[in-house]
């Protein structure tokens, strides 16, 4: 899971939405819940804390 | 001792001393003697060309500059309308006089007697010789690179959709720790890997030009970056390092501090950025960018499905009218007689359907008078 597959299942959601004209209630329903998932989940992996500290400078490049 | 004749700084009222002997004078005349001779003996204007090196402007706008050839030194001055006519006619030529240019100046040779130097006193600039060394290597460089299709392999690539994952190649100082400061302050989720590498001495290009494809190891995106000071860009327009960031497979940001001399790495570099503070505005504003992507897409969506429900909701309510009006119309029905039965009804009960109800009435018993008078005949008739 990655903010880029998110996207990429949020634009594909848009793009059924705008080709499929005979979806049922309860596939927009479902469309719309989907949508708001994968929004929150996307924006939370840009904002996610870091848990560990960012990891030590490759000193191989210094010697 | 050698005996002396009267020079202008010890002057002898006496008759002049006799031809041969030395004469005796003080520094100024002595210089002058000399600007005397230097003036008599130069054939008017001359051009010289060399390499320029310090250089010095007077607040009254007059320039000076020395220039080195030769393993020789020649001290300039370009005064009042000199000194501009030379600045524009470098400006003409998008140069400007710096240390390492190589100029061929136009001027008459003479003694500076206040600091007993020679000088060139220039009077004009030929713009087209005005190329410094440095210069002319990167623009070889640039042309070497272009030739090959490298220069602009860093403006083909597009970053990742959010770019969080940053290397970053600098020396330890000021410039890195005012970029992972900033990029630490912002919300966004960064994971950064620092290659810290010297950006002085002799070897300061090979480091940061090997440091450029492990700090690009499973990075988003790489930032060049340096403390600031003067002096020290020189690394950063190293054929190596110019052909480390355009081999990057991913975006190589720029943010080498010097505001006036673009380095070669600047001109290659997928975008380029004065200081590491502006680097990590760029790289939060990517991100920003993919966040707002996000909510706009989440919001088309919500607004389609939402036009889309009003459309079947809009639907419903008419058929629910039509239904509503169907049912009005049968209940209506059922409440009045329907004209074919009021009319079936009304013709039954009129004096013209009773007759011809009667008529029926009458053929029915007619005949059934007939069969039996038949029957009758033929019971008889077989007695």
């Amino acid at each position: 899971v990655s903010y880029a597959s998110d996207l990429a299942a949020l634009e594909a959601l848009r793009a059924r939405l705008e080709s499929d004209t005979e979806l049922s209630v309860e596939a927009l329903a479902a469309i719309a819940a989907r949508a708001d998932q994968l929004g929150a989940r996307a924006r939370a992996t840009l904002r996610a804390a870091r848990s560990s500290p960012a990891p030590s400078p490759p000193r191989a490049a210094n010697s | 001792v050698i005996p002396e004749r009267p020079g202008p700084c010890a002057p002898e009222p006496n008759a002049p001393p006799p031809l041969g002997l030395p004469v005796s004078m003080g520094v100024r005349a002595a210089l002058e003697l000399a600007a005397g001779h230097v003036a008599a003996s130069t054939p008017g204007q001359i051009w010289v060309t060399g390499e320029v090196t310090q250089v010095t402007r007077s607040p009254a706008g007059h320039l000076y500059w020395t220039v080195l050839g030769d393993g020789a030194r020649l001290a300039c001055s370009a005064l009042g309308l000199d000194a501009r006519r030379v600045l524009e006619a470098l400006a003409g030529a998008n140069v400007a006089l710096v240390e390492g240019l190589a100029l061929r100046m136009l001027g008459i040779l003479a003694v500076y007697v206040p600091r007993g130097s020679v000088e060139l006193r220039v009077s004009a600039v030929d713009p087209r010789t005005a190329l410094g060394a440095h210069e002319l290597a990167r623009r070889q460089l640039r042309a070497a690179l272009a030739c090959e299709g490298l220069d602009r392999s860093q403006a083909r690539l597009a970053p990742a959709p959010a770019p969080l994952a940053i290397g970053i190649v600098a020396p330890a100082g000021a410039g890195l720790a005012d970029l992972v400061g900033l990029l630490d302050a912002s919300p966004w989720a960064w994971s950064i890997r620092t290659a810290e590498v010297s950006a002085e001495g002799s070897v300061a290009s090979a480091r940061i030009a090997a440091a450029i494809p492990a700090a690009a190891a499973g990075a988003d995106l790489v930032v060049i970056t340096r403390g600031g000071g003067a002096g020290i860009a020189l690394p950063y327009d190293a054929e190596v390092v110019a052909r480390a960031v355009c081999r990057c497979a991913v975006p190589v940001v720029a943010a080498l501090g010097h505001t006036h001399d673009r380095s070669i790495t600047d001109e290659v570099a997928w975008r380029s950025v004065p200081t590491p503070s502006a680097a990590a505005a760029l790289l939060c504003a990517l991100i920003e960018a993919a966040d707002a992507a996000i909510v706009e897409t989440t919001q088309a969506i919500a607004l389609a499905v939402e036009g889309r429900l009003d459309a079947v909701e809009r639907n419903l309510d008419a058929v629910e009218a039509a239904i509503a009006r169907e049912l009005a119309v049968a209940q209506a029905r059922a409440e009045r007689p329907e004209p074919a039965r009021l009319a079936q009804v009304v013709s039954a009960g009129s004096p013209a359907g009773e007759a011809a109800r009667l008529r029926r009435i009458a053929l029915v018993c007619a005949l059934v008078a007939l069969c039996a008078i038949v029957v009758l005949a033929i019971v008889v008739g077989l007695r």
